[in-house]
Parts: structure tokens; sequence; C-alpha cells
């Protein structure tokens, strides 16, 4: 982007990557206390809202405040907001409020077993995704798949831009470092990897049942890189199925990508998926690692012939049929990693991104009008529904079509002023 | 005709604007028309409330009134000429320039909002779809004009007006001061001629005459001349009556007005009409439509040397600056600026 814009990178982090600091300039800012003035220095403010709440919640709260482009690297954010109410701002009565905002008295009942402990998020994540709650301060919305496109493009009227999650890929000097690092190891064992943030929804239990339950198992060891949600569970899982001789957790690997040269094949389950794209998948492609993806969301829409499927109510019976598909037919499925890799370098290219991106600014800013008259309404609405309390009715409408001329926005407003009375927002 | 001059007063601050729209009625009165000033509140802050003012103006509907229609609602200021009739005519003094060119600047006050760029998105929507709505535009200047073409892209008609009193404007021997009649507010650069006053090679003395908008403010410029060590050089007059303002332009060296990017400026015209030279600068507007440099006053850089410069010229040379004085009122008369034909472009 910094080619083609200038660009201010902003945080509310304490520290940050030394690259990022040494390429761009970093400012930090308080949720709580923003410096509008300087935020409003930029033409627009791009937000990045996933799932995690350490890095996520302090963003999508200035995101509410002051309206921007919001990049959604998830489309399940149930687990964003569930740690964002309950756990970082100790707000219960919050948590249950948007959760009956979104989903009427199911989300409120929801929620209300949540807190007494019934359920966990995973539980409730894809039904209760709060999907439009991250983007109530929304210009227009970035989602890097079509799954994610269709999702968003129905909830909302603003604009959507689908662009590929960029990857920035290694040189082809490098990858052909990493070819002749590959070869200097003598197979079997074939190397499995699997790594990433490996939290429930990463399917270790199945990978590993399969592997157990697999008769030619021994010809391969399957290494665990990066953290592990529950280290000692995983652990006693391994145990269990009897694998400790077969199986690995590294943990942080200090120079994954010489782990991954060494690889031979990659599992990248999801079930649920939080339904966005794989920064993990675009990490495998580069080097061009036959991968086995469980036949869901992003994952379901990548070509056959780049990936292996695993269907999720298969997927022991699956991982073995990938396993012994590798054994049968080595060459196959190394040219699906080479597929990947061209799907890779043609597809998640940065500079592309970073062009859609910058395009899709000025249509994003032509909805300032929009969110300007929609808190109008509100403010409307309210002082309506005091003293002649219409809104449940057809008149806002009616209020909606003087407004909206006023920002410019004739057709949303009206159409969003619909969708609420068709009770959408509570379905 | 009846006529409704819609437009909008913020409580107890009188102004420019505010003289324009009676000077306005008693000129169509003059013509032969009747004629009411319809003026709404207007508060800016937070911005959202600027909203408000928006809708409340746009509900309002000024075509009857007691079962009898009003012929024609001149539209003065943002938001009031949003009001609703069929045979509107605006007259525009200026935008919401926060929205506009003002939004540039660090001190915009909509910029210390987080939805200070989505209200400023608001209101230019709504200036592109409701200014049209009119039977024709004219503004108060060409730079009034230039704005709502360069960020509106709305043509429009330049209308000149004469200054309150016109007629009573006169000049007499000039004493030792230059005169600068404004309200105080950064925007009229009064620290500037604080720091150009430091600069100047002479004694040059300043009559300052007018109140600020948000009281810290003056005590604010009073003590910085009071740390620049201009006591002595500088007179702060506050609010003087209209006798006062007079004497002061006439007995003036010459008026010193180095405003930021002004709509219109009556102490231009004002200044022209006592036959004293204006220093301007040349990022002051509406002034430069009237100014000519070296020929009825000085248009110099908008900095505090290229001030003090045109300060010290105009201070030593007294008979060039009195030369320039007398050209000025002659060319203001050429202008031909008057209500006769304001009322004649905005009533056919």
């Amino acid at each position: 982007m910094r080619k083609q814009a200038d660009v201010v990178v902003w945080t509310d982090q304490e520290m940050w990557e030394t690259d990022l600091g040494a390429q761009n300039r970093v400012c930090r800012f308080d949720p709580q206390r923003p410096s509008w003035p300087n935020l409003h220095k930029a033409d627009v403010s791009i937000y990045n809202i996933g799932n995690n709440v350490d890095f996520h919640s302090g963003i999508w709260e200035l995101s509410r405040q002051m309206p921007g482009i919001v990049i959604l690297h998830d489309t399940c954010l149930q687990h964003l907001f569930a740690a964002h109410y309950l756990e970082k701002r100790k707000d219960r009565e919050g948590y249950i409020r948007q959760m009956m905002r979104h989903y009427g008295d199911a989300g409120r009942h929801t929620a209300m077993a949540l807190i007494d402990g019934a359920g966990s998020t995973d539980a409730l994540a894809i039904a209760f995704p709060l999907t439009a709650l991250a983007i109530e301060g929304a210009l227009g919305v970035v989602v890097h798949t079509l799954p994610a496109l269709r999702t968003v493009s129905q909830m909302s009227n603003r604009p959507v831009l689908y662009a590929p999650l960029p990857y920035q890929p290694a040189s082809e000097q490098t990858r052909q470092q990493w070819a002749e690092f590959s070869q200097q190891r003598r197979r079997p064992p074939y190397k499995i990897v699997v790594f990433g943030y490996l939290g429930p929804n990463r399917r270790l239990e199945p990978i590993l049942r399969a592997l157990s339950e697999w008769p030619g198992r021994a010809q391969f060891r399957l290494s665990i890189y990066g953290t592990v949600w529950d280290p000692a569970h995983v652990r006693k899982m391994i145990h269990s199925f009897d694998l400790d001789s077969l199986v690995e957790i590294h943990g942080h690997a200090e120079d994954l990508d010489r782990a991954l040269a060494d690889a031979d094949l990659a599992l990248n389950l999801r079930y649920p998926t939080m339904g966005e794209a794989s920064f993990t998948q675009l990490h495998l492609w580069d080097h061009a690692i036959p991968t086995m993806v469980t036949k869901i969301g992003w994952y379901a829409t990548l070509p056959d012939d780049a990936v292996l499927f695993v269907r999720p109510e298969a997927e022991v019976e699956d991982v073995q049929a990938g396993l012994q598909s590798f054994l049968d037919n080595a060459q196959n499925l190394s040219r699906m990693g080479e597929r990947g890799r061209q799907i890779l370098d043609a597809d998640h290219n940065p500079e592309q991104y970073a062009a859609s991106l910058i395009a899709f600014v000025p249509q994003a800013l032509r909805q300032y009008p929009r969110t300007a008259a929609l808190s109008l309404t509100d403010r409307i609405a309210a002082e309506l529904n005091r003293w002649a309390p219409v809104y449940a009715g057809n008149e806002p409408d009616h209020f909606a079509k003087l407004i909206a001329p006023l920002a410019g926005v004739r057709e949303t407003v009206e159409s969003d002023v619909e969708k609420a009375l068709a009770g959408d927002n509570c379905k | 005709m009846r006529l409704l001059i819609a437009t909008v007063q913020v409580p107890f601050m009188p102004g420019g604007a505010e003289m324009q729209a009676e000077g306005l009625k008693q000129a169509l009165r003059a013509a032969g028309h009747e004629v009411e000033i319809v003026a709404m509140p207007f508060k800016w802050y937070p911005p959202e409330t600027i909203l408000d003012h928006m809708l409340a103006c746009r509900l309002i509907d000024l075509t009857n009134f007691s079962g009898v229609d009003i012929d024609r609602v001149i539209g003065l200021k943002f938001p009031a000429y949003y009001v609703r009739h069929p045979n509107k005519v605006l007259w525009i003094i200026h935008q919401h320039r926060q929205a506009y060119d003002l939004w540039e600047r660090p001190d915009c006050d909509l910029k210390f909002y987080p939805n200070g760029a989505e209200v400023c998105g608001a209101i230019r929507a709504a200036d592109r779809e409701l200014i049209p709505d009119s039977k024709a535009v004219f503004t108060e200047s060409l730079t009034v004009a230039a704005r709502l073409k360069k960020y509106c892209e709305i043509d429009s008609v330049p209308l000149y007006h004469p200054p309150q009193n016109a007629e009573r404007f006169y000049r007499s021997d000039p004493s030792d001061y230059l005169f600068f009649p404004s309200r105080l507010n950064p925007l009229k650069r009064h620290k500037l001629v604080l720091e150009a006053l430091t600069k100047t090679t002479h004694p040059v003395c300043v009559h300052f005459a007018g109140t600020a908008e948000y009281p810290p403010y003056e005590d604010e410029l009073k003590r910085l001349a009071q740390q620049l060590g201009l006591a002595r050089r500088v007179s702060w007059l506050g609010w003087i009556s209209e006798e006062k303002k007079l004497a002061e332009y006439a007995r003036a060296a010459c008026v010193v007005y180095p405003v930021l990017d002004e709509d219109y400026g009556y102490v231009t015209l004002e200044a022209m009409l006592s036959g004293k030279p204006v220093i301007t600068c040349t990022d002051s507007g509406g002034p430069n439509e009237f100014v000519l440099h070296r020929q009825t006053g000085l248009v110099v850089e908008g900095s505090a040397d290229a001030l003090a410069e045109a300060m010290d010229t105009l201070w030593e040379n007294r008979e060039a600056a009195a030369r320039m004085g007398l050209d000025g009122r002659e060319h203001y008369d050429g202008l031909k600026i008057s209500w006769h034909t304001v009322v004649r472009s905005l009533v056919a």
C-alpha cells in the first residue's frame, strides 16, 4: 500500500514487530481515549477485525466510534465478542444486550446460559456469529472469501469488497533452497505437519485417532507447531492413542520455514470454520506442501486438484484415505502442492490486494452520509417514540424519505428501514 | 411580492451575516416588497447536532401562512437554505466551512469528534443534493462561488452588496495608527499582525476593534501582545459604536486585514469607502476581489515578514498611502455595488 498511499499503522499494543516499525510509521492509540484529530488526518481508517480479543477488541471499539473500512478476518466473531464483553470489559449486561439485539430472545437466552456456565463459545459461534456487530462501524467491508462475500452482502447494504487474502511469497531462490533442504533427508518416515493456533476446531483428536487406527502409521511422523490451546490435554491424547513415538509437540518453531521445508504432507483441518481464508494454507502453499483440508467454508471452494478434502462427517476415514493416497501416489500429491503454489502466486499477490483496497476507498467514503443519516434516524425514532410511538408501524418509512436526501442515501435508508421493520435485525 | 429571508443565527452573537440579512430586508422593503426574516438558532456541537439542525430546516415549509402564499424565499445561510419552498432563491453567505476548506485545518472543530468525518460527508452530500433545488443560486462573493464550485460542482453568480451605512463613511487626515476591525478569532489572524509588529522597522501602531467569540481568546491575544513587548503599540478597543467605527476608519493611516480565506469582508469595502488603503494577503479570500495590489492597497504573502514589510511601506509613505486610499474609493464607486442590483437579481 505504501507504493500507492501514505499509510500510518495504528495499534493499541505495547509492542510490535521490529520490521513493521522500520518500514512504516507506527502510532499507538488508546481505545478509551483516541486522538481524533490525528486519526482524522487520514482520508479513511482501515480496521482489521478477527477473533483474537487481545488484538482486535480495541480496534473494534475504535471502529464503532469512527467509521472506516473493516477487514473481516473471520465472519463468525462470537469468540471476539464473548471475550470482549465477558472477560475484557466484565460487562455481562452488554453481552446479553448485543446478543438480544441481533438474535432476539434466542440470543438473550443463549447469552445468559453461557454466562451461567452452560455451553461454550465454540458451540454457539456458528448459530450466533455476531458478524453484524463487527461491521456496525463499517463504511465498507473487505472479505477474503466468496462465502464471506455472500454472508456479508446479504446482511448489509454496505459495499463489500472481495479480495483474496494477501501473502508475500518467498523468492524463487529461497524456494530452491527449501527444495534442496528437503531432498537431503531419507524417506520414509514421511513427515506430516500441523501448525498455527491450534484450538479445538483444528481437529487434533480425529487426526490422532486416524493415525493411531491406521496400519501404515509407522511410515509417518506428525509434528505439531504453534500454540496448542491445551497442551496437557493433547499430550494425554497422544499417549492414550499410543502415538508417543510418532507425534511430537514442538511449540513455537524458531525456524518454521525450515520445518515446513522438511515436511511431506500437511493437515489443515477446521471444524467449525470461523469463515475466513487461512493464512496457514497460504504458507503451506508457499512451500508447495500437499494439504488435507476440511470441506467447509473457504476450504470447500478450493480446486480439488490443489487440496485433499476431508469431510466433516468422516474425518478419520478421510484422513486415513489421504495418507494411503500419499503412499500410493506421492507424485500426484506433490502436484497438488505445486498447484496450490500456482494459486498462491496468481491470486494472493499483496500488490493486487493493496490496489483493490485503494480502489475501494472512494466507494466506502461515499457511505459517510449514510452512517450519519442512520444515526439521525435513530435519534428521530427515539424522539417519536416518546410522544407519538409510530416506529413500530409504517411511519418511519415516511421519515426516512424526508431524511434521506440530506445524506444522499435515499434507497439505502429506505431499504434499511424496511429490513428493520421486517425484523431482519432480530433473526 | 411577499418574501421571507431564511437564515440562521447564533443567539447573542450578532455579526456580519445578521447585518446583511437586515440590509437585505430594508432594501426589499424600500423596493416595495413585504418581507420578514425567519432566523433559526444554530449550534454546531457535538457534530450530530448539525444534522438535527439540517433536518429541522428541511422540515420547515415556508410555502403558505394563514392562507396567504409566500411568493419567494431567499435562503442565506447553512442550513437555513434547506427550507422548502417551490420558489426559493439562494444568496449564500457561506456554507458550513468546517466541512469544506476548514476541514483541512488542524484546529477544525469537527476533527475533535469521532463522527466528524461522517457529519462532514453528510453536509457535503446534502449541499450537493439540496442547493440545486433552488430557482437560482447567488453567492455573496467570488470566493464563496469558487468554493461552491470546487467542492460541490454547483455554478453560482456572485452578487456584491454594500456594507451597512455605506453612505456614512468619510475620510479624515491620517493619524499614526493602522486599523484592524474584526471579531477576534483565529481565522482573522490577529496573531500574525502581532508577530509582524515585532518585525517592523518603524514603530507601527495598530488599533484592534472587536470582541472575541470565545472570551479566553481575547485574553490570549492581549497576553501575547504583552509578551512581545507591544503593549504601547497596540490598542484593544473592544466593541465600538458605529460612530466610533466610522471615526477610526476615517483617521487610520491604512487598514490591515490579513484574514484567512474570508467569504466577503466588509472591512475591505468600508476601508475603501473611507478612502483608506488596505493591506491584505494572497490567501485572504474575499478582500482579494477588491484590493488591487499597489493601486488600492498591498496584497502580500500571508507571513509575518511580508506583512511587516507592507505595514512599514505604508507607514513611511503616507502620501502614497493616501493616494491608494483615494484610488480605492474610486474603485469602489466604479464597481457599482448597490442594494438595488441585489434586490433586482433576487426577485427576478
